[in-house]
This record gives structure tokens, C-alpha cells and sequence, in this order.
């Protein structure tokens, strides 16, 4: 039994890697290569609301929620968001989100359109006091 | 409570810490402590048991004067979500899990002869481990409101989301596999810490292939929970949660795979000690991702910082250094064993599928851990000027030259969804032909000849997927191999049954594997668009070759509303949908639970959003001190005018004073309503300026708030809309199929692998001598 594997590993070892290892080689380095590749277009950076008018790309911003929101004419959900500077952003949202009327402030992932001057939000995390989480106990 | 609860925690941490110490002292050569060990073990059992009950009958007996209790519990709840509120929070799920394994260590202790003080020391330790995190977050703590001194009866609820059966079987069924999977961690460490690399393999097999098992079906419970109740319109969405769970799948999968491999001929030691030992990490590092909050503004599943934080870490890495430790401790040790270096081999198809699995479980990882990882102080400004430069982001400079104050990135779903499909097909293509290859080496032609009907039958049925629309490359590569590892399965579930049924758990786990990506391709690739419809009541709408009609909003019992809608499809009877869409004032929020309707190839997904009420722009609520602009008035409410007790019957008239500006005049006027015992309300309109009329339709004595309404302006009325969403999900059966079959698999794999390995009647150290030791002397080899 021994001999038999042992032939192709002689073999094997004057080209320096041996078959397997040169698949596994493949599947590491097409595992590296898709993961870096796909980073491209998937990293979305934290930005403040000004940062985000600004970029071109994928962003994600944090806001506390500054209007009621609204459903515009093509029935998209609208709503306003302010930053720690006071600056707001109007984000847009093809769905309304499940927990809105709890939020104090949402997460949205997207982009910035410059001509409406609205932000497209791909994602929305909208975030409760409450509920799914215990509140600070300090005080009480 | 508080003291008898934690005093039954404290007591099970000492217990389970007592029976550690003494199985190690046991392994230091004191075997005679090993009766204190199994006495520590059991009693750390009943006293965890005890605190669970004491938790169960706090949760039903309704004792709001509980912290935990009054957190998650409220009066209303059904019984079965009281029971279910329990792993709601972190304390309960943490004794769920620690008492799975702590149930495990009794049947270990019986099982597992001379290796029993190695894997229970570890294994007390880790139930220890867990404990001390339970004891952190007490849940007997009492529930402190300041400035109120009675008693407290009303807990604060549970999350209307929550309200779901899934709840109550999800959690437990994903804490069982992660406690199982921590005995073949334990047992790994048991192997290492013995020199015996062979006999913890068979052993751990049985508990893996459970552990394995469990975690895909709990995987595919929180899967088709929030597809069937939560609504967010798929059963994956890649969110940090979910992948944290399927990471130690993924290795729990190679693993799986190695333990096979070793078992069957003995390679692979140092893999298995390796995966053994990762997978274990990643079922820690994926409870500390999803309790820590380091992802709370990334993850649906809003989770807060609960204090755990650095605990958990610390606790993690002493586990990795633990085991990592060991391995290399016993690196030199570990005797090899030559693989089949043959590429048409079992052993070359194995190691592919291992590293393979290994390496979409470290993809995933990294991408989950991104926002924390990026979060860490210092590293994030360096991070970005690396991807900066790599992958031309726009850099802080492009902001006016400074730099951001928040450095974290997170990744978009996008990353998952363009890394895994590839890497997963080579899993697929292994499992299509892997099956049929001998462990050593493979007759070529013989192998030709056996793929001859699967590779027909692969042909056929992806045409028929083309046919039916299947389109882009990735989607008809996944369904040509899916359905070629369908045939191939098949054909070896056929040649194995002469052998006896118990051996077929694999191949059937691998049929309903391959199901389950025919039914990924359709319903997740294929699915389509949702499609948003705005629909005013009792009219009709179509889309997906269905007619929407809305008939109206309906209550439920308990304030619950649903949209009722009538679907009709041309070839179909029509039918009524009903999903729910309403507010749950006492938890402050809206439930919505979508509406599906099956058919043998697809589901109708119907999601709903929101319900608008009529609006008639004549009529207008004030509260006192309020305008409105009706028409060509100018309305300002300033208050009620009541007149009780009339002379006459026990009526009485409630009137509202409004002041009407109108083309420079301003008015004063008060509509009435007359209130009379069992007659239906009367109302007084006043007459405007110009002829129109202003009445007072309806009040609210609580809320102070008066409904007025202008007669006679012929003002157009929008009427009641209901918004809800609708989407195909072709073949989405295919995944609960596949999966309810890859647990039938794993259970019928579990059941032979315990069967073969009750007689452990194993050497003490692995045999030394004869080809062991040519085999250790043979270079060339790997793991």
C-alpha cells in the first residue's frame, strides 16, 4: 500500500509541489483573490452627514431622526436625519422600516444622489431605546 | 429569590470548578479523586437544573419583582412565550447552553473509560466558563422602580417579534449544537493532553456529526422564521447574526469530513486537532460578536453592550491559547500519515472540501468582524489608507484633507454575496464526484462509467432549468452540479443500501444538500423584484399575474389588524391573504407578519407595510389652540362647551367653540353634538359664511381632541390604502426539503456512528511500531 502512494510522491517531488498541493494552493488563493476583489464595491465607510454628501461612493451614516418621515410620490419612504452638528440629511428608502415610530436614530447604508439631493439608502438599522435591549439601570 | 438563585449559581460554578480541578488531579495521578469529579459534575447538573427551574418558575408564576422576569415578560403573554422569555435575554441562554453540556458529561463519564478525566476536566471548565458570564448578567436580581414602593404586576414584555413558535424552539435548538460542539473540542483536548491521536476521533464523530446537524437546522429555523413571521423577505441576509452562526458550521463541516477520513484510515490528526479546536473558537467568537454589541449599529438584531464584553474575550482567547497551545505543544508528536496523493482519490477530494470549507468560514469571519475590527483605536486610520490605496476608495483627503473621525467600515451583504457562490461551488463539484472516488485511488474508467446516468440526468434537468429561466452563469453552473450531485448521491445511496441502511446518512445528508442549492439558485437568484403596490380600498391591482384587491382593515382579537386582501390568479381560485400590519401600543411598536401562499413550484410572498386611513381633506381633528386650514376657512379650535344635565331628559350637549376666518371675516362658532341615552349621536351643524356648513362629527374626551368637518365644499376624498409589497420565491420549497433531509442524514449518521462506537476498547497510546513507523519516518507528507 505504502508503495503505491509512495511512487507519485517521489515524482511529486521534483516539480516542487504536488498535484493536491497545487489544488489547494488554487482554492486558497481563489478564496484570498474573490475575498479581496469583492471588497471593492462592498466597504462602506462611517461618515458624518457633511462627509456624506461629499462622497461618491458607499457610506454609511449615523443619525439621530429628525422628522416623522413621509412617503414620497413614488410612494419611497422619506425621512430626515440630523448629526451631532446639527447638519441633516434627507434619506430615502424604498420600504418603511418595521420599528420606525420607536427609532431615536438610524443607520442607512448608500449613496448620495447630488441631483435630488437625497440619500439613497440601500440599508436601514434603525435603532430603539428599548424592548430588544435592556436600558442603562444607573439611577434607577 | 435573589439569594437562593445566585447561591444555586454560585453553587453550580463551584461544583463544576471543584470537578474540574479534581479530574485534572485525577490525569496529575490521584485517581481516586475521580468519584469527586463525577460527584462535582452531577451535582453542578442539579444545581444548573435547579437555577433553570427556579428561572421557569419565576417566568411562570409571573414574579415582576424579578429583574429578568420584568424585562422580558408581561401579564398578556400566552404561556408558551413565558416559558420562551426565558433565553430572551442573555442570562437564560447561557444556562441553556451550559446545561446541555452539562447534561452531555454524564453520558461522557460512562462512555469514555480511560479517556473520562481528560475530557471532563476541559469540559467542567468550559460549563464553568459559562456559568461565571451567567452570573455576571444575574437574573435573579431584583427589579428596583424608583418611587414606587407597592408591588409591581406588570413586566415590561416581550418583543412583539418574539411572539412566534420559532422563539420558543430557535434559541434552544441553536445553544444545544453549540453545546454539543464543545465535546469534541474537549475531547481534542483530552486526545492531546493523553498522546492518544487516534481514539478521540471515533469518540468525538457521533457528537460532531449531532453538533453539525443541529447548528444547520437552527441555521435554517432562524432562516425560516424571519421568511415566514419577521418579513424581511428572505430566510438569509447575510446579517452579522446569522453568519456568526454559520461560520462554525462551516468548519464544523471540515471537521465533520476530517473525523471521517481519520477514522476510516487514520490521516488528517493534525487537521482534525486544528478544526476541532477553530470550531469550538468560532462557536465563542460568534456568541461574543452577537452579545458584546460591537456590531450593534450593523446588525438588525440590535444588540447592546451587556457588560460581557471583556469577559468573553478574555475568556476566548484563553481558549484558543488553550487549545492552539496544546496542538503545538504535541505538534512534533502527532504521528503522520500519508494521504493518497492520487487527484481521483477520496483523501484529495477530502482535504479540497476541508480547506475549501475553512477557507468561506474565514471569508465570512472577516467580513462579519470588519466594523469591529476597524473599530479598534489607531488600527482603522491605517486600515483605510491600505484599502485606500488597494482598492481606490475615496480616502480622507477627498473630504478637504481630513481625515475621518469615525474610521469604521462595515461591508455591504454585496461582499458575501459575490464571495461565497464561488467558493461554494467547488464544494458542490466535490460533493458531486467525491462520493464515488475510493479513499486511495480510483479506476478511471470505472468512475466514467458510473457518472454515465448521473451526467444524463444532470444535462436533462438543467435544461429544464434554462428553459424555465435560468439565465446567468453562476445560477446554471450551481444547478448543473447540484442536480449531478443529486444523481451521484442517489446512485451511491442505491449501492450502499445493500450494506445495511445505517450507512446512508452521508449521501442522504448530501441529497438534501444538493436540493437545498437548487432551491437557493431559485429562490434567491431567481426571486423576483418586490414589487410595491399602493392599493385604495375595493379596488383592484395586478402584478405576477395575480389581481390584488383590497377589501379593508380588519381587526383581531387583541387589537391585531390585518389587510384584507383577495388574490386572484386566472388558472386559480381566488383566495383571501391576511397579513399583519398593526401597532402594539404597550410595546410601542408594529408587528408585521407577511402573507404567503405556496405552490408546488413557488410562494406568493406578500409583505405588508403599512395601512393609510381614509382621508377626507373636509374633515380636520383639532386639539384646543389648534388651526386648520378647511377649504377657503381658516379653523382654530379654542374648546369644548359641554352642557350637561338639560332640563328636560339626561342628554346632554357637548359643543365645540371654533373661531372661522374667512375672506377678512372672523366668526365665532359652536357645532354641537346631543348625547341622549341608547340613540345614536345627533349632530347641530352651524352654518358657515357663504352657505357651507360646519358640524362637529366625533370628539375625544380623553385626548381632548374634536373632529370637525366643513359640508357642502365637495372636496375630493382619498380613500383607505393599503402599501404591502409582493414577490415570487421560485423553488423555495427545495431548501426546506433539503434541510429537513440533511437532518435525517446527520440523524441516521449519528445513530451509526454511536452504535460503532459504544465498544471503546481502544489502546491506551496509538500504536507504535510496524507501519506507523515507516510512516512516521516519510517525508512528503502532509497533514
Amino acid at each position: 500500500m505504502a508503495s503505491i502512494v509512495a511512487e507519485p510522491a517521489a515524482r511529486g517531488r521534483r516539480f516542487g509541489l504536488k498535484p493536491v498541493q497545487w489544488m489547494m494552493l488554487a482554492v486558497i488563493a481563489l478564496a484570498l483573490g474573490f475575498g479581496g476583489w469583492s471588497l471593492r464595491g462592498s466597504l462602506a465607510r462611517t461618515v458624518t452627514i457633511a462627509e456624506a454628501k461629499e462622497a461618491s461612493g458607499t457610506v454609511q451614516v449615523f443619525g439621530y431622526l429628525h422628522s416623522k418621515g413621509a412617503y414620497d410620490d413614488h410612494h419611497n419612504w422619506t425621512f430626515d436625519i440630523q448629526g451631532h452638528d446639527g447638519s441633516t440629511l434627507k434619506v430615502v428608502h424604498p420600504t418603511k422600516p418595521g420599528n420606525f415610530e420607536d427609532a431615536i436614530s438610524v443607520a442607512a447604508t448608500g449613496r448620495f444622489n447630488a441631483e435630488k439631493g437625497v440619500f439613497e439608502a440601500e440599508q436601514l438599522l434603525v435603532k430603539c431605546p428599548s424592548k430588544y435591549q435592556e436600558q442603562e439601570q444607573a439611577g434607577m | 429569590m435573589y439569594i437562593i438563585g445566585s447561591t444555586l449559581i454560585y453553587g453550580a460554578i463551584l461544583a463544576a470548578l471543584c470537578s474540574s480541578i479534581c479530574y485534572a488531579l485525577v490525569v496529575g495521578g490521584r485517581p481516586r479523586l475521580i468519584r469527586w469529579g463525577r460527584a462535582g459534575a452531577w451535582s453542578s447538573l442539579a444545581l444548573a437544573l435547579s437555577a433553570a427551574a427556579l428561572l421557569l418558575a419565576l417566568f411562570v408564576l409571573q414574579r415582576y419583582d424579578i429583574r429578568y422576569v420584568y424585562d422580558y415578560s408581561s401579564t398578556d403573554l400566552e404561556m408558551r412565550y413565558r416559558i420562551a422569555a426565558i433565553w430572551a435575554g442573555q442570562p437564560g441562554s447561557l444556562v441553556v447552553w451550559a446545561l446541555v453540556g452539562l447534561i452531555c458529561a454524564p453520558f461522557l463519564m460512562r462512555r469514555t473509560r480511560q479517556f473520562e478525566p481528560y475530557i471532563l476536566s476541559p469540559l467542567m471548565l468550559l460549563q464553568t466558563i459559562l456559568l461565571v458570564f451567567m452570573l455576571v448578567r444575574n437574573p435573579f436580581l431584583p427589579t428596583v422602580i424608583e418611587g414606587l414602593s407597592g408591588p409591581i404586576t406588570e413586566g415590561r414584555g416581550l418583543n412583539p417579534q418574539l411572539h412566534n413558535v420559532w422563539m420558543v424552539i430557535h434559541p434552544p435548538t441553536l445553544f444545544t449544537a453549540y453545546g454539543l460542539l464543545g465535546v469534541p473540542f474537549c475531547m481534542a483536548l483530552a486526545g492531546l493532553w493523553r498522546r492518544d491521536y487516534d481514539t478521540w476521533a471515533r469518540m468525538a464523530l457521533p457528537w460532531t456529526v449531532a453538533g453539525w446537524t443541529i447548528l444547520g437546522l437552527a441555521l435554517t429555523m432562524g432562516g425560516y422564521w424571519a421568511y415566514e413571521s419577521l418579513g424581511w423577505g428572505g430566510y438569509w441576509g447575510w446579517d452579522p447574526v446569522e453568519n456568526s452562526s454559520l461560520v462554525p458550521w462551516l468548519t464544523g463541516g471540515a471537521l465533520l469530513h476530517g473525523l471521517l477520513a481519520q477514522r476510516t484510515h487514520g490521516g488528517l490528526r493534525r487537521a482534525n486537532f486544528f478544526l476541532a479546536v477553530l470550531t469550538y473558537g468560532f462557536v465563542f467568537y460568534a456568541s461574543f460578536l452577537t452579545r458584546s454589541g460591537v456590531l450593534s449599529n450593523f446588525s438588525v438584531h440590535s444588540f447592546v453592550e451587556e457588560g460581557l464584553k471583556y469577559i468573553m474575550i478574555g475568556a476566548l482567547v484563553a481558549l484558543l491559547i488553550l487549545g492552539f497551545g496544546l496542538l503545538s505543544l504535541r505538534w512534533r508528536d502527532v504521528p503522520r500519515k500519508p494521504l493518497s496523493e492520487a487527484v481521483l482519490s477520496r483523501d484529495t477530494a477530502f482535504v479540497l472540501l476541508m480547506l475549501t470549507f475553512v477557507m468561506i468560514g474565514v471569508v465570512i469571519a472577516f467580513g462579519t468582524s470588519m466594523p469591529w475590527i476597524t473599530s479598534i483605536e489607531g488600527l482603522s486610520y491605517n486600515l483605510e489608507r491600505i484599502f485606500s490605496r488597494a482598492f481606490d476608495l475615496d480616502n480622507g483627503t477627498r473630504f478637504g484633507g481630513q481625515p475621518f473621525s469615525d474610521g469604521r467600515f462595515s461591508l455591504l451583504p454585496d461582499f458575501f454575496k459575490k464571495t461565497t457562490p464561488p467558493l461554494g461551488l467547488i464544494l458542490a463539484v466535490l460533493m458531486s464526484v467525491g462520493p464515488l472516488l475510493g479513499w486511495r485511488d480510483t479506476n478511471a474508467r470505472k468512475l466514467l462509467l458510473s457518472l454515465r446516468w448521473p451526467f444524463v440526468a444532470a444535462v436533462l434537468l438543467t435544461s429544464v432549468a434554462i428553459v424555465l429561466g435560468v439565465r446567468d452563469g453562476m445560477s446554471i453552473a450551481y444547478v448543473a452540479i447540484a442536480t449531478f450531485a443529486l444523481g451521484t448521491n442517489l446512485l451511491m445511496i442505491a449501492r450502499t443500501l445493500r450494506s445495511g441502511w445505517l450507512r446512508i446518512g452521508g449521501y442522504v445528508a448530501h441529497v438534501g444538500m444538493a436540493l437545498l442549492l437548487v432551491g437557493v439558485v431559485g429562490s434567491y437568484a431567481y426571486s423576483s423584484e418586490e414589487e410595491k403596490l399602493v392599493i385604495p380600498q375595493a379596488e383592484t391591482q395586478s402584478i405576477f399575474g395575480h389581481s390584488f384587491t383590497f377589501w379593508g382593515y380588519d381587526e383581531r382579537e387583541n387589537g391585531k389588524h390585518v389587510l384584507r386582501l383577495e388574490v386572484d390568479k386566472e388558472s386559480d381560485t381566488p383566495f383571501i391573504a391576511a397579513p399583519d400590519v398593526y401597532f402594539n401600543s404597550r410595546m410601542g411598536a408594529w408587528v408585521r407578519t407577511p402573507a404567503i401562499k405556496r405552490y408546488l413550484w413557488q410562494d406568493l410572498y406578500i409583505s405588508p407595510e403599512e395601512y393609510l386611513p381614509a382621508d377626507d381633506p373636509s374633515t380636520v381633528d383639532l386639539a384646543p389652540g389648534q388651526q386648520a386650514q378647511i377649504g377657503p376657512y381658516a379653523l382654530r379650535f379654542d374648546k369644548f362647551d359641554v352642557q350637561d344635565h338639560l332640563a328636560t331628559d339626561n342628554s346632554a350637549l357637548v359643543g365645540a367653540t371654533v373661531t372661522i376666518t374667512h375672506e377678512n371675516t372672523v366668526q365665532v362658532l359652536t357645532p354641537q353634538m346631543r348625547l341622549e341615552p341608547n340613540k345614536a349621536l345627533r349632530e347641530l351643524a352651524v352654518a358657515l359664511p357663504s352657505g357651507k356648513k360646519l358640524a362637529l362629527e366625533n370628539f375625544n374626551p380623553r385626548e381632548q381632541v374634536a373632529r370637525l368637518r366643513v359640508d357642502g365644499l365637495n372636496l375630493p376624498v382619498v380613500p383607505a390604502r393599503a402599501v404591502f409589497t409582493v414577490s415570487i420565491k421560485p423553488a423555495i420549497a427545495l431548501v426546506w426539503i433539503g434541510t429537513l433531509l440533511m437532518a435525517l442524514g446527520g440523524l441516521l449518521a449519528v445513530v451509526r456512528r454511536r452504535w460503532e462506537s459504544l465498544p471503546v476498547r481502544a489502546p491506551a497510546r496509538a500504536p507504535v511500531g510496524g507501519w506507523s513507523q515507516r510512516v512516521l519516518g516519510w517525508r512528503g507528507m502532509y497533514r
